[in-house]
């Protein structure tokens, strides 16, 4: 179901969300783009190239207050949960599916309740992207999985609202009742007529047409290929290149890992237990207490980080462990490239 | 007190909010084992038993400090209280050894999926352990030991680097005792006043005889060099793959399956494990 809006509708739609409702969206950055608390809708952007962090950070920020103690004879631990009501306003496919991935890690086994609140809490709209040549979302299956309709209708939307930039006006699919709600509540919208329908599909044939990337396969093609790269020199070759800095840890939404740490306040009468975010590509991340590494060697972390990106998120969950968002490759400090590496492993193996 | 424990493990399942939060437990006892390991009596303020199964772990927390993954030592069929032996090998452990009786800290779990005790049931039982690993194992080992007829041979191969480093001492003085079960000890290195054996752990198991290697389960805890070694000794003596079960460390720093350290390719040693059947993870080349 579609409606239609002019960019003045849509504009006094994100005025009365944000007069009432806390909202993230898309701000400039210098020259970049980042997720922040709009305060004045006119700061927010809706056509930007992709953020230079993800908004895995809103649902899981970089640090988390998880309980707070005395450091008294009784400590008295209570455990800490900050949420609110919120909307985010203009998520890019990539980061939708990366939500719906990161619900699943979340929810299973044993159900977190700190993510799981604020994410029950937020209301998701997302808007439509042209890809830059990094990016190859495409292959990862977030394109079906976000704008593909006749597979939405299987399945939960990944988005209560999604706008879709058809040129004079955009056009929304509601994804969610909820979505619907908020759109009636704050907006008037007039149904899609058949010629704006036809334009959306013309905005979407060209979008799916704009990939440039050489990634050469797809989700299920790397799932295949991955177990077979274990052994794989490929893994030597990029860990001489990659400094293990962890940056392509920190921007990637769907990297989950966190480490737990102390905090004691100055007044040295209480403290807290916080989570914070972690990288499998640092060299203590899997040291024990004696000392012992499991995975000492640059290579073997760069495997470990690959192999939940192409392997083992999708046995877990059935999704991408990977979004194709390409932000690893735009900030990685040593310039390597996740596509590169993904095909490089592809020759290599087949050849080996 | 009941000899009945939970028929299968099972993986940790919060029902509550909570998973973050741990429960204060008093210090009842403390007993200096070693320079590096000390014995803890715990019991849970609210007098709850921790309703564990052999082999699962603890986080153990000191406010202010931090929380240090133990595996959990005592009899699973002893109700309220539980036991810990801890190393000093870390920040949090440091504080626990400054602990005394009476003292506060609070534990989340239990956590992980421990030895199936069915599985041990009817056959022949190999333990091997080597330093710290006692610990995790003498859960199991108590409770074969006080269910003993319920197993046809229990053997325990115990290995520490020196005397002075043997845990548990009056119970190994027992197992020595005990008609009921066939124990061997070995020190790495040897002592004055040192008559047993001398070497490390594999060197038992010439004393060691298996009348029936199909019906044999093996439980293996120690450090990771000593797994590769007494496998090989185990799979000679041609006890099938699955029927050893070994104990991997890790730093688990949640405990739940979400933190990532305890990792191992794509499984979660604090869900999944720590204690896994050898035939599933001997493929995993980052296991030990």
């Amino acid at each position: 179901m579609h409606k239609a809006m002019t960019r003045a509708e849509l504009a006094l739609f994100a005025e009365n969300l944000v007069k009432t409702n806390v909202v993230y969206g898309v701000v400039a950055k210098d020259k970049q783009f980042g997720w922040d608390r709009i305060l004045d809708h006119k700061e927010m952007v809706l056509d930007y190239p992709t953020t230079i962090s993800s908004p895995k950070k809103y649902f899981l920020p970089p640090t988390e207050t998880l309980i707070e103690f005395k450091l008294a004879a009784n400590p008295d631990p209570k455990f800490v949960n900050h949420s609110q009501e919120a909307i985010l306003f203009g998520m890019h496919a990539c980061d939708l599916y990366a939500t719906s991935m990161l619900d699943n890690a979340f929810e299973d086994t044993n159900k977190d309740p700190n993510y799981l609140e604020k994410r029950k809490k937020a209301i998701l709209i997302g808007v439509s992207c042209m890809p830059d040549p990094d990016c190859f979302c495409n292959k990862m299956g977030v394109d079906d999985a976000v704008h593909n309709e006749a597979k939405i209708s299987k399945k939960e939307a990944l988005y209560d609202l999604f706008f879709t930039n058809i040129g004079h006006k955009y056009l929304v699919s509601i994804g969610t009742k909820r979505g619907e709600d908020l759109l009636a509540k704050y907006a008037k919208p007039a149904e899609a007529s058949k010629a704006e329908l036809d334009q959306l599909k013309v905005v979407e044939k060209k979008r799916v047409e704009s990939f440039t990337s050489e990634m050469k396969q797809d989700v299920e093609q790397l799932a295949k290929l991955m177990p077979k790269t274990y052994n794989s020199s490929v893994w030597k070759e990029y860990a001489d290149k990659c400094f293990a800095c962890g940056t392509c840890n920190l921007v990637c939404p769907t990297c989950y890992c966190f480490n737990i740490t102390e905090k004691v306040k100055l007044n040295l009468q209480e403290g807290s237990r916080e989570r914070e975010w972690d990288s499998c590509m640092l060299p203590q991340f899997a040291e024990v207490a004696g000392g012992e590494n499991f995975r000492e060697h640059v290579a073997e972390r760069l495997r470990h980080r690959l192999m939940r990106k192409g392997l083992y998120i999708k046995e877990k969950f059935d999704k991408s462990g990977c979004t194709g968002c390409a932000r690893c490759y735009r900030n990685c400090t040593a310039d390597i490239s996740i596509v590169e590496m993904f095909n490089r492993l592809k020759e290599v193996t087949e050849n080996e | 007190m009941s000899n009945t424990i939970t028929a299968a493990p099972v993986r940790h399942k919060n029902t509550d909010t909570n998973m973050f939060l741990p429960k204060m437990a008093k210090i009842n006892k403390v007993e200096v084992f070693t320079e590096r390991e000390t014995w803890y009596e715990m019991e849970y303020l609210d007098k709850s038993s921790l309703g564990h199964t052999p082999g699962q772990f603890v986080e153990v927390s000191v406010f202010g400090v931090g929380e240090a993954p133990i595996s959990i030592s005592s009899d699973p069929t002893v109700e309220g209280k539980f036991e810990l032996c801890i190393r000093n090998a870390g920040v949090v452990t440091n504080k626990i050894h400054q602990l005394k009786a009476g003292d506060t800290v609070g534990i989340r779990g239990p956590f992980g999926t421990g030895f199936d005790v069915n599985k041990f049931k009817g056959k022949n039982v190999l333990f091997v352990a080597g330093g710290l690993g006692l610990a995790p194992l003498r859960s199991l080992i108590n409770y074969v030991v006080k269910t003993r007829k319920e197993y046809k041979d229990v053997t325990l191969l115990y290995g520490t680097r020196e005397p002075k480093e043997i845990l548990y001492k009056k119970e190994v003085e027992e197992f020595e005792k005990n008609k009921d079960i066939n124990f061997h000890i070995t020190v790495d290195r040897g002592a004055e006043g040192w008559t047993k054996n001398v070497g490390v752990i594999t060197t038992l198991f010439p004393k060691v005889k298996i009348d029936d290697p199909k019906n044999t389960i093996v439980a293996v805890c120690g450090p990771p060099i000593m797994y590769k070694f007494v496998i090989m000794e185990v799979l000679a003596k041609n006890i099938p793959a699955e029927n050893i079960y070994i104990s991997l460390e890790r730093r688990m720093k949640c405990g739940v399956g979400k933190c990532g350290h305890c990792q191992i390719n794509s499984v979660y040693v604090c869900c999944e494990g720590p204690v896994f059947n050898y035939a599933q993870v001997r493929d995993f080349k980052e296991a030990i």
